[in-house]
């Protein structure tokens, strides 16, 4: 307001150049959006191209390829879900995600809440112990994980690869979840300790319901890559009956390579619930991802 | 008497992450290690060969091939990352509206799983049916359309490509989340001494992000010797690659592990990949430590 003010009681050609600069402004920062808008089209059009393929019937899709579809063939997902057995593997993933999530939750927020809430000696000592696994790339325990996991006569079978997400991400979950419980004001928990209320039930319903903002954001990270994740789920639980979605697209989806419709549709199967869970949680998602990468 | 019980409370909380992590994380990483000073196929006994797994590994010049993989990709990735990352936070930072649709959207590839990303460009760059050459040709890069599946060197570089596109919405938010925490006062008196907004970027935001650089040099460096699913992806079931072209260390541990059964010999590659990656994360502490100082 002020700036327009001074500028029309400026003289002609002071004024012309504050609309020339003006002009310039207004050119930048449609630049600057038509640059956003193209990189937000290459981040985008790769899975909306794919969705748009697997609803077409075959010979549409090699008619055009590009074009939106124009009768939307249902029967490609139903194709993958019954008969390339993508139920079963949906299903299996979403068994691997809620059960070691939920896991990883529960044991983490125990570790964390000792580390951030009882004093004795070894208490930094233990929570180096934990962070300093962070370091260590899951491909480099691979092979002892394996033959630990055999003898355990847990290879192929969902146990076994739950303890294996459960160790991978301890290092991360214990360390943010002592950093959340560091948050709450001690006098919660004393002036409980003195109302007479058991340990386990001073963390189990007064801690733990303060920190579940937190925990959601980081159970959506530790979901995502229990999801996603392809190199723990290939050697510890490939066979058929136990495979995860990347696994069954990566071992049956090639039968499918020369009727696309359906190999993208079985894609979109795997592809689907992440990108709608990620478009609903983002806000948290990416505050939350702030925090990993600038800790991490 | 109460701190004791206490602490008694403390362990009975600790425990079972505790348990879980020492045996299938800490104990697995020792094991692996001296695992690397033997010979063994997994069944039957067990001979100490010593360093010999490390020397051979060092003689291979499979190795050296992969290993140069690994550092090609990384070097890509981390420049091409970190560049289009700063350049997209810079624009986010001076848009008014639509930032947070913007931000969701470019995230997006990031949330996706490697296999879906792999498997649905391999359909892209297949020469026969694939899009990717009709696309070059009609951009007027047809020199640049070759047989993808053939051309193994493309091939690697299309992976990199990909990879960027993957991985670089990764620095534009960590970029964008340290200009938003920036304090306006300094940009704001190197407007009032005469900068402009380029000169400003330059002498007052940029080397306010040196540590934000270094924790995403060191995460993508570190990424980039640990990265599998897209190379091992390739030679998966859909007309799939030999994937001996284009091993990187993961997948060539993998291999040597779980195709050839040489469990020694791939526990002491998994060593030589744990040096690799201690040796980055050092590295990142140190050069931390001195841009904070």
């Amino acid at each position: 307001m002020m700036m327009e003010t001074t500028q029309s009681a400026l003289p002609t050609p002071a004024r012309s150049r504050a609309r020339s600069g003006r002009l310039q402004r207004l050119l930048r920062s449609g630049l600057i959006y038509a640059v956003l808008v193209i990189t937000t089209v290459v981040a985008v059009a790769p899975i909306l191209w794919m969705l748009s393929s697997s609803l077409k019937s075959y010979s549409e899709f090699s008619l055009n390829p590009w074009l939106w579809p124009r009768d939307w063939q249902w029967a490609n997902y139903l194709e993958v879900w019954k008969n390339a057995n993508f139920s079963l593997y949906f299903l299996n993933s979403l068994i691997m995600v809620g059960g070691s999530v939920s896991l990883m939750i529960f044991m983490g927020s125990m570790a964390g809440y000792a580390l951030a809430r009882y004093k004795f000696r070894a208490r930094d000592s233990v929570l180096y112990y934990f962070v300093s696994g962070q370091i260590v790339p899951g491909q480099v325990v691979l092979v002892p994980l394996f033959i630990i996991i055999r003898f355990l006569g847990m290879l192929n079978t969902r146990q076994g690869l739950m303890l294996v997400y459960l160790a991978a991400a301890m290092p991360f979950v214990v360390f943010m979840m002592q950093g959340f419980f560091r948050t709450i004001p001690v006098e919660l928990e004393e002036s409980a300790r003195i109302d007479g209320a058991g340990e386990f039930r001073i963390f189990w319903q007064i801690m733990l319901p303060l920190v579940s903002p937190a925990i959601g954001t980081l159970a959506i990270f530790q979901g995502m890559f229990v999801w996603n994740d392809f190199l723990f789920a290939l050697l510890f639980a490939s066979k058929p009956e136990l495979r995860t979605l990347p696994i069954g697209i990566f071992s049956v989806i090639g039968q499918y390579f020369t009727n696309y419709p359906v190999y993208f549709a079985g894609l979109s199967v795997a592809t689907l619930p992440i990108v709608i869970f990620y478009v609903i949680c983002a806000k948290y998602l990416v505050r939350g991802g702030l925090a990993g990468a600038v800790k991490g | 008497m109460l701190t004791r019980r206490l602490r008694r409370w403390a362990w009975a909380f600790l425990a079972p992450a505790l348990v879980v992590y020492t045996i299938f994380w800490v104990f697995a990483l020792v094991s692996g290690l001296s695992l690397g000073t033997t010979k063994w196929t997994g069944f039957g006994p067990l001979t100490f060969v010593g360093t010999d797994n490390v020397v051979s590994i060092l003689r291979d010049t499979h190795f050296w091939e992969s290993l140069g993989r690994n550092v090609i990709y990384g070097v890509l990735n981390t420049i091409f990352g970190l560049g289009l990352g700063l350049v997209t936070a810079l624009l986010l930072d001076h848009i008014k509206h639509w930032r947070v649709f913007f931000r969701t959207a470019i995230y997006l590839p990031v949330v996706l799983s490697w296999i879906i990303v792999i498997f649905l460009f391999r359909w892209l760059f297949n020469p026969t049916f694939g899009l990717l050459n009709p696309l070059l040709n009609a951009l007027g890069l047809g020199f640049l359309a070759v047989n993808w599946l053939i051309d193994l060197r493309s091939l690697f570089y299309l992976i990199i490509v990909i990879a960027i596109w993957k991985t670089y919405p990764i620095s534009t938010i960590t970029f964008y989340a340290a200009l938003q925490n920036m304090p306006r006062e300094m940009k704001e008196a190197s407007y009032i001494d005469g900068a402009n907004e380029l000169l400003c970027t330059w002498y007052v935001v940029l080397p306010q992000l040196k540590a934000v650089v270094a924790v995403l040099v060191s995460l993508s460096l570190m990424d980039a010797f640990r990265v599998f699913d897209p190379f091992y992806a390739l030679s998966g079931s859909s007309g799939g690659i030999g994937i001996l072209d284009l091993d990187v260390i993961a997948t060539m541990l993998y291999r040597r592990a779980f195709g050839q059964f040489m469990l020694g010999n791939a526990s002491a590659l998994g060593f030589i990949l744990f040096v690799l990656t201690l040796a980055v994360s050092v590295l990142f502490l140190r050069t931390l430590g001195r841009t904070e100082n």
